[in-house]
């Protein structure tokens, strides 16, 4: 069993509140992935958990041990960072023996996991070289190694594969998930690509400003927003915001904006009858060029050729919004057109607050 | 060698006229630098009456190493008490400089380590403190460190020789520095691969500050070895000489000047030094760069 519990968890670095209260639970060979934005406090909470800071309050659990005052060198957690942080000095058998020499573990048996490690990476022709000897991903694939041959309760990786060239990261990614399944590992994962977090975590926890922002699978997260953030910050291009207020027309809401009149009907219809100013997200690829059933009249301001398909902005007479369209067509410049929106896919967040109505 | 990266050649006139002027300022600063060094290697093996001639002998037409006999105890060895006092100066000056580069190095790596690397209340305080011990002149420090010594009865004694050099505050200030390129990341994957601070320091962070702490040796060494005021100071028996103290009364005490002899004292006093150079250069040049780097 090594689940990993974090209870009211606040981080203070003197004013600044790195992170503000959260309480998580990562089950047992669960693939967590804590994602959010520069200084949202995800990098803080992995280190808290590695025991690299102490937690201003709260209390930490690994494997239902209180671990919150035990040191970094006793927690049996194995970190991956960002720049891989390999000993230079040290060859790679030695970058991925010296957890276990630490440890005292007898000579043979260092031996013989350092080489199993090394096999099931790849890397056992590379054993004697040193780590400026190696390329990008080989050294990536030494400190996985490294966080491997230790065979602790829990894995933290701190954006393993940003250093990485982008044809690399995607796969590294692959292998990552194929490793963690092999492992039958608990994982706690941290990155900013949202990309990296919807394609590797069991779950996704996404950060701001310190705090929690929703957690769940990738499909919720993506599909039901908690809150404006989240629906701005998971997907790619992100998902068209656009403020309005609600109006009845022939008891139906409708929502205004700008020129711009969005019939709404069923949840969104009930969620907008009870204010009277909301925010209203759609997804790119939820909007359609149709010329038949498009509800809203806009005009395209601009395209994006993106090869299977097209980026077109779109003007509603004030508000701007993003489609996503695909196969092929031909948009002027300030050409007219109707937009048909997905509502069933379309989101009402509180303009205060931001949650999700 | 494979990986290794020259320069482009240029092939333009102006550019090859700019390397002939650059060569040749080099070669007039070489020369500078190395005329005083062969003038006194070759001094040293000229008599008085050669190494005094005027126009001066450029090449010894006589060499001799009658110098190298007195200075080791030839003849002039009764005035010493029969004893071979330049070899007795040459192992108290290597004792002397060996020990406080030894010391040196420990004190500088393990407060380099605490000030650069860990945290604790008074830190900037202490580190400013070591920083201000540098700006005082080393004047300002004699007459306490000469009255500690008596006290102490450390007069011609090695402790006398050595303990007030025991810290090296310009080492402390280097390998801190050094230290603080260490990525704290190195040091957060040792904690969590099972080291504690000690096991830290002594399997990641002392290896990698192997550039630093050969400065530290070569810097310490090369002023303990050049050392002169102090030495000579705390020194009044013969046989607690060193090299640079010994020379110079020896030289002094002779009715007449002898250059010969001067220039052998000098010329042994050199070549230990240059040894160490030649040996320890890599890390000289790093620990330079290391304070031009950061700092």
């Amino acid at each position: 069993m090594s689940s990993v519990r974090l209870e009211s968890v606040s981080k203070h670095f003197g004013d600044v509140v790195a992170v503000d209260e959260i309480e998580l639970e990562v089950e047992d060979r669960e693939l967590l992935v804590l994602v959010g934005p520069s200084g949202c406090g995800k990098s803080t909470t992995l280190r808290m958990i590695a025991g690299l800071e102490q937690p201003t309050a709260g209390t930490i659990s690994i494997g239902g041990r209180d671990v919150t005052d035990v040191d970094a060198m006793d927690r049996n957690i194995a970190m991956v960072f960002q720049n891989y942080a390999l000993y230079p000095h040290m060859n790679v058998f030695r970058n991925m023996a010296f957890g276990l020499q630490m440890r005292k573990v007898a000579r043979e048996e260092v031996r013989t996991r350092v080489t199993e490690a090394a096999r099931s990476l790849g890397i056992d022709g590379l054993l004697e070289r040193r780590p400026a000897q190696l390329s990008g991903g080989e050294r990536q694939r030494v400190a996985l190694g490294r966080a491997i041959v230790r065979d602790p309760e829990v894995f933290l990786l701190d954006e393993p594969l940003s250093n990485l060239d982008a044809k690399l990261r995607v796969s590294m990614r692959s292998e990552l998930v194929n490793l963690r399944r092999g492992l039958g590992a608990t994982m706690v994962y941290v990155t900013h690509d949202q990309v990296e977090a919807m394609t590797m975590g069991d779950r996704i926890v996404v950060m701001h400003q310190g705090r929690i922002h929703q957690v769940g699978p990738p499909q919720q997260v993506y599909f039901k927003p908690a809150n404006r953030f989240v629906a701005e910050f998971i997907g790619n291009p992100p998902m068209n915001i656009i403020r309005g207020r609600i109006e009845n027309d022939s008891d139906r809401p409708v929502l205004v904006a700008g020129e711009a009149r969005i019939p709404l009907s069923g949840e969104l219809g009930q969620a907008a009858s009870k204010v009277v100013e909301v925010d209203f997200g759609v997804r790119p690829e939820d909007l359609r060029l149709d010329e038949a059933d498009g509800e809203v009249q806009a005009t395209v301001k601009g395209t994006q050729f993106l090869g299977s398909e097209y980026l077109v902005d779109l003007d509603l007479g004030g508000p701007q919004l993003l489609a996503r369209i695909e196969g092929h067509g031909e948009f002027g410049i300030d050409q007219p057109c109707r937009v048909a929106v997905d509502l069933s896919r379309a989101h009402l967040f509180d303009p205060e607050t931001g949650d999700r109505l | 060698m494979p990986g290794e990266s020259h320069p482009p050649k240029s092939s333009t006139p102006l550019a090859g006229l700019g390397r002939c002027a650059a060569w040749v300022l080099l070669l007039v600063a070489a020369t500078a630098a190395i005329l005083p060094l062969y003038w006194m290697t070759t001094g040293s093996l000229k008599l008085q009456s050669d190494a005094m001639k005027t126009p001066p002998e450029w090449f010894p037409e006589n060499p001799t190493t009658a110098n190298y006999e007195k200075l080791f105890g030839g003849e002039d060895g009764g005035a010493w008490e029969g004893r071979r006092p330049a070899a007795r100066w040459l192992l108290n000056s290597l004792l002397v400089a060996a020990s406080i580069s030894f010391s040196a190095v420990l004190t500088s790596a393990l407060a380099g380590y605490a000030l650069g690397k860990l945290s604790f209340p008074g830190r900037a305080v202490a580190f400013w403190l070591v920083v201000a011990t540098m700006m005082l002149p080393r004047q300002v420090s004699l007459i306490p460190l000469y009255l500690l010594v008596v006290g102490f009865d450390w007069m011609d004694s090695y402790p006398g020789l050595i303990a007030p050099f025991l810290c090296y505050p310009f080492g402390i200030f280097l390998v801190r520095q050094f230290m603080m390129q260490v990525p704290d990341e190195l040091l957060a994957a040792a904690r969590i691969d099972g080291a504690g601070p000690w096991r830290v320091f002594w399997h990641i962070v002392l290896p990698m500050s192997r550039p630093a702490l050969g400065a530290v040796a070569i810097f310490s060494f090369m002023g303990a070895w050049n050392e002169y005021l102090w030495q000579l100071i705390v020194t009044n028996r013969p046989e607690m000489y060193t090299l640079p103290v010994g020379v110079s009364k020896l030289v002094s005490t002779l009715s007449e000047f002898d250059l010969g002899l001067a220039m052998a004292g000098a010329t042994v006093a050199f070549l230990p030094m240059l040894a160490v150079f030649v040996m320890f250069q890599k890390y000289f040049v790093q620990g330079v760069s290391v304070g031009a780097l950061k700092g």
